[in-house]
């Protein structure tokens, strides 16, 4: 009876594993955790965006160059300094078949910008959203802003109509007991439509025919699979039940690299890696001598001058790193090489600048490092505790998780923390400065507390997110970077590579934002 | 102490009157005879031996009383009897026939059958003996299906015909009772039945009474000797205790130091005891406890297994001692009804010219050191 | 016996109480997903006013009889990480541990067993010595060892088993179960060997000891003075005695497998409980962490109720109390 009833369903799952035609192209791609909801607005999470891009589109999207182009807005015009045209593309139809417009641009609008929803910091430039007619809005800003573009290729753009026919017309409101319909169901414009989803199990897209862009990659389905533990993920891929793995541990590259008919694609991240640390505060906790050093730039300049990046970069890294001078990757926009120098690393001259500094017998330095953050963390916290020691500043460790990392930092408990900023989802510098580099207030700098702080860079910070002009942009940048450096408001460190794990059949693209898009990929 | 005594005097004289003053040397029938046999342990020092050529017989409806103090290998002998003996011990001489057959020498399979078939067995604890987890009617049906060929069912008439014959009162309902349901005294009852259920020839029953009270005692000692009466049984009863010799036991054997000492008629053992020790036994019985734990009165303690002396191992410890006692082992002859192993019957204690000591003696000296 | 249950069922929830209490004060000490749910772009405002909205600015004794007031109603609220109610979320990932703890047990306990019946029947043969020995490094290895050793094994060199995941499962209504598929089966395989491995020697060594000790009793020797065969002294007298501890301690060890079999779904990425409270913690996903442990609670005090259950069934002397 049970027998008889069951094999239907057997049957099923056997179809949708056998289903699939001998030549189809599936990519089978393996990730160290699922992403939380198919809600695109269910949380600022690059992660879940990584992958959601390929369901969900914004108005416009970064291509393989991390360039913005023309997405679900054909074009746009800036109408006056504060009010935006876009013209929406037509002819878009959403995974169901609805048809994509202008109601659908204001219903996500509101969906992700009202107070409460995690994006509503994403969207708080403007002011008011307008329809013109089916395919064009106006919206309105409530000043000058530069980075609007880079803003909205952040925000996915959702179907009213299904949205509220399955009760999602909001992003899931934590607080209440309200369901989880997004968790399995998702309705985009994407180039990949969601077929199937066991959350932390399973998740599988297959190729959207109805595509709006012309098909350059050659993929019919995508599994994605979580698989937390990093040993167990690199083992499938290297027995080929997956394709492609994100991050490949460093320590396991060369098993990759010398395994037949597996590769690992490396590119640089925009991440970049440095230690912030307290210059407000008058003392230092736990240093052991009076004051705060650190507010010191001969002592910051001398920690800098401590650090042997080179070595960190070629026995932690295993040459997988890129030393930098400042904030911004070369492949940052506004990215200035001529101020990429690194102050010289040197140990003696570092000890005769914190002699100079008032401080020959050095100090206690409680490190805070997140395990598990960035690539090899703890490792890096620990060479620089050694390297400390040789100036006579005697670090003491303190690893946290990654949680108690992200919310002890904002929140002004280290004083001394290793932190990486790549940027996203904005990919500009004003991302990076407003949330590192600008005093700490209700709205910037959430993750400077106690930190650097500078009147006329607050002041150039702002007005970066407004300048649209490039050149002068390009100026103010310069100068906020320069003056940073100058006064060595941050200890800096180094580039991290990407490091993906694949098989020789599958040609990706390794961009600095780690995002998987998988429309520009193909297999063998 | 009255009890005691009144034991020793009235049932003595009963049971002697009752076989018709014949308890002789050798019964009629031989139900199991036991000849030189030796028990040895294989230890990691060297070969101890435990036991040393006792040879007995016990007759078809006998009670054989074996009495000695702890360690001078009573339950031993029983153990080897029903071929339990645990290694590192062995027969290492010997032989044992249960009813002229040889069982001393045949596989442990054939044992194992013989064991509960043709020789059952008592233990003394019965709170212990008992699985706790079986109800006593599963026990005793797989005793039963065992050895006889019968249905679960005739097994079961079978069982609650035991039951009753042993005394316990309302078999049906009692059948699928766990053993903890039932009084230390109806355990034992319960045990003896188990033991008779294939109705063996032989029962050997080691201190079968001594975890008992005083008075579930007798009902168990009348028990057992209407298994001897009625049903022929030969039984071998292990205890410390002179005054259940004395109520029940047709002969006695004494055992000091893995010997038998003396054997005979228990009128005769008991009222005229001819070896020094046993004679030494024997004193303690009115005057003190019925249980022979110590022997305070002879100085010393008995030897343990490895420790005997040359010669006679009671010696150290015998007032009538002489130098003939330490050097040879003395061979069991026999005195009036009995068979009594000490030189002060067979030639005296002094040296007997042209008397070497035995083999056996200065084999056991060496095993010893 | 009734009261017996009525008496285990107040502990219980005494139990629940004091887990859920002790997590909500380790909570503290955690961090909060703040930054997870809102992402690292996120203003300092904006951080403040999720924590008022989720109740984290409160003392954690108010967060605690908050949390007491809803559990009373059912309401263990909703996963900050997945976004379904709590209840729901564990509920969906027991089946997968229960399977993969209830198949290692039966494979556990049916070599187990045999392997310390044999030992302790015959402790100084040469097989039971190499048993032995084996039980003892069973005993010793890291899960985690086992786990990368049987994958590195049957995944990448052999290429026969999947290194991850459960397979096909068949919904069997709320229910998901492996066992109806050939690639459940086979997925089930190395998990299992990895729980099992310990699980096995600890059995063996138990019914070893035990067997030992009971092989002395006095009712072994009067068994064998009936004549029972070896067998039926071995296994249904000696065995049988034995085997209340081992019922205990299996009884735990379920109990503690089914809670924290992290590391093994870890590693295979098995997707139960053990996975989803090792995500809910790096994500600070207090709802599912407080609801879980106490629930956790709940399991071992059920458990332990199981445990008695079974004495009385297999031990007559328990009955009449």
């Amino acid at each position: 009876m049970i027998r008889s009833l069951l094999k239907p369903l057997i049957l099923a799952a056997s179809i949708a594993a056998f289903g699939a035609t001998a030549d189809a192209k599936t990519l089978r791609f393996a990730e160290s955790q699922d992403i939380a909801s198919m809600d695109p607005h269910a949380g600022r999470d690059d992660f879940a965006l990584s992958l959601l891009c390929n369901v969900y589109e914004g108005l416009v999207r970064w291509n393989a160059d991390l360039k913005l182009e023309p997405a679900l807005a054909e074009s746009w015009e800036i109408i006056s300094d504060t009010e935006w045209k876009f013209n929406l593309r037509k002819n878009v139809k959403f995974h169901n078949g609805n048809t994509f417009n202008a109601d659908d641009v204001i219903f996500s609008y509101h969906r992700a910008g009202d107070p409460g929803s995690p994006f509503a910091g994403l969207l708080e430039p403007i002011a008011e959203i307008t329809k013109v007619d089916d395919y064009t809005v106006i919206f309105k800003v409530k000043r000058k802003y530069a980075l609007l573009l880079n803003d909205f290729a952040g925000w996915y753009i959702m179907d009213k109509e299904f949205q509220e026919s399955i009760g999602a017309g909001k992003p899931l409101d934590l607080s209440s007991n309200a369901g989880g319909a997004m968790q399995t169901q998702a309705n985009g414009t994407g180039p990949f439509k969601l077929v199937e989803r066991q959350p932390d199990v399973k998740t599988v897209l297959a190729v959207n025919p109805d595509w709006w862009d012309e098909r350059k990659h050659n993929l019919d389905e995508i599994v994605y699979t979580p698989i937390a533990n990093n040993a167990t993920r690199v083992a499938a891929l290297l027995s080929g039940e997956v394709d492609f793995i994100r991050n490949a541990p460093p320590q396991d590259l060369a098993r990759i690299e010398g395994t037949s008919g597996m590769k690992v694609m490396r590119g640089p991240h925009l991440r970049t890696i440095f230690y912030g640390m307290n210059q407000q505060g008058d003392t230092l906790k736990g240093s052991g001598v009076e004051g705060n050093p650190l507010k010191k730039v001969e002592v910051r300049k001398a920690i800098a001058m401590s650090i042997d990046v080179e070595g960190i970069k070629r026995s932690i890294m295993r040459g997988n790193s890129n030393p930098v001078a400042t904030q911004l990757a070369p492949q940052m926009p506004y990215y200035d090489a001529a101020l990429d120098v690194r102050f010289p690393y040197d140990p003696d001259g570092a000890k005769a600048l914190l002699t100079q500094a008032g401080y020959p017998d050095g100090f206690t330095l409680p490190i805070t490092c997140p395990a598990g953050s960035f690539i090899n963390d703890e490792q890096i916290c620990q060479a620089t505790a050694g390297m400390l020691a040789k100036i006579g500043i005697k670090a003491q460790l303190n690893m946290v998780t990654p949680v108690q990392y992200d919310t002890g930092l904002p929140a002004g408990e280290f004083d001394f923390y290793m932190l990486g900023w790549a940027g996203l989802p904005t990919i500009d510098p004003y991302n990076i400065f407003s949330a590192t580099v600008h005093s700490p207030t209700e709205k910037l700098g959430a993750w400077n507390p106690k930190g650097y702080s500078n009147a006329r860079v607050d002041e150039l910070i702002i007005k970066i997110g407004e300048e649209t002009d490039q050149a002068k942009r390009q100026e103010m940048i310069s100068e906020v970077v320069k003056t940073q450096r100058d006064e060595v408001g941050k200890i800096m460190l180094h580039q991290q590579f990407l490091t993906w794990g694949m098989t020789d059949k599958v040609n990706a693209i390794v961009p600095g934002d780690e995002y998987t898009r998988f429309w520009y990929y193909t297999m063998n | 102490m009255h009890h005691a005594v009144r034991f020793c005097g009235k049932s003595v004289k009963g049971q002697i009157a009752g076989q018709g003053g014949a308890a002789r040397m050798t019964p009629r029938n031989n139900a199991l005879a036991v000849q030189d046999l030796s028990i040895v342990f294989d230890t990691r020092r060297g070969t101890v031996t435990a036991i040393e050529a006792v040879s007995f017989i016990l007759g078809s409806g006998e009670v054989l009383g074996i009495v000695g103090e702890s360690g001078a290998g009573k339950s031993l002998t029983g153990n080897a009897l029903i071929g339990l003996l645990q290694a590192p011990g062995r027969i290492s001489q010997g032989e044992i026939r249960l009813g002229g057959q040889r069982i001393d020498n045949v596989a442990a399979d054939v044992q194992r059958r013989l064991r509960g078939k043709r020789i059952g067995a008592i233990f003394q604890d019965p709170l212990t003996s008992l699985d706790p987890l079986m109800t006593i009617g599963g026990q005793l049906v797989e005793t039963i299906r065992t050895h006889l060929p019968l249905s679960a069912a005739s097994a079961r008439v079978r069982a609650m015909e035991l039951l009753a014959e042993v005394g316990i009162a309302d078999p049906g309902a009692r059948f699928d009772q766990y053993p903890h349901q039932f009084s230390g005294g109806m355990r034992q009852r319960i045990v003896i039945a188990l033991a008779i259920a294939a109705e063996p020839e032989v029962i050997i029953a080691d201190e079968p009474t001594t975890a008992l009270d005083v008075s579930i005692q007798a009902q168990i000692l009348a028990l057992l000797r209407g298994l001897a009466r009625q049903r022929g049984t030969a039984i071998m009863l292990v205890t410390h205790d002179m005054g259940v010799i004395a109520e029940i036991a047709d002969r006695v054997g004494v055992m000091y130091a893995g010997r038998l000492v003396e054997i005979g008629p228990v009128a005769e053992v008991l009222h005229s005891a001819h070896h020094p020790y046993t004679a030494g036994l024997m004193g303690l019985i009115p005057s003190l406890s019925r249980r022979v734990e110590r022997l305070p009165q002879i100085s010393g303690n008995m030897p343990r297994p490895g420790e005997w002396p040359g010669g006679c191992s009671f010696h150290p410890r015998c007032p009538k001692a002489g130098p003939r006692c330490t050097i040879e082992v003395p061979a069991p002859v026999a005195v009036s009804d009995s068979m009594v192993a000490c030189h002060l019957f067979s030639g005296g204690t002094s040296v007997v010219s042209g008397d070497l000591p035995t083999k056996e003696a200065i084999s056991t000296r060496e095993t010893a050191s | 016996m009734f009261s017996l249950i009525l008496r285990r069922l107040g502990s219980v929830l005494l139990v629940m109480l004091v887990v859920a209490g002790l997590s909500f004060l380790i909570f503290n000490y955690l961090g909060d997903p703040v930054n997870n749910i809102l992402g690292v772009n996120a203003t300092i405002e904006e951080r403040e006013e999720l924590r008022r909205t989720l109740g984290l600015d409160q003392p954690s004794h108010i967060q605690f009889w908050h949390f007491l007031q809803r559990a009373v109603a059912g309401d263990f609220g909703i996963s900050y990480r997945n976004r379904i109610p709590v209840i729901e979320l564990i509920l969906s990932r027991l089946p997968a541990t229960v399977e993969l703890v209830f198949c290692a047990t039966i494979v556990a306990l049916s070599i187990g067993i045999p392997m310390g019946v044999y030992c302790a029947l015959r402790p100084k043969g040469l097989i039971s010595r190499i048993l032995q020995m084996i039980s003892l490094v069973g005993i010793s290895i890291p899960q985690f060892l086992i786990g990368m050793l049987l994958i590195l094994i049957f995944s990448v060199e052999l290429r026969w088993l999947s290194a991850f995941g459960r397979g096909e499962v068949v919904q069997l209504g709320w229910w998901s179960t492996g066992l109806l598929t050939h690639s459940g089966r086979m997925a089930l395989i190395m998990p299992v060997i990895t729980l099992a491995v310990f699980q096995i020697s600890m059995i063996m060594r138990l019914v070893q000891g035990e067997m030992q000790e009971v092989m002395r009793a006095d009712f072994i020797k009067f068994a064998r003075a009936r004549g029972l065969t070896d067998r039926s002294v071995h296994l249904r007298h000696a065995l049988r005695n034995s085997l209340l501890p081992v019922v205990t301690v299996v009884g735990m060890q379920i109990g503690s497998l089914i809670a924290f079999a992290i590391v093994c779904e870890a590693v295979f990425q098995w997707p139960g409980l053990g996975l989803l409270i090792l995500q809910a913690i790096e994500f600070a996903d207090f709802p599912v962490m407080a609801a879980y442990l106490a629930l956790v609670g709940f399991g071992f005090a059920m458990i332990n109720l199981t445990v008695d259950m079974t004495y009385l069934f297999i031990d007559p002397r328990m009955r009449r109390k």
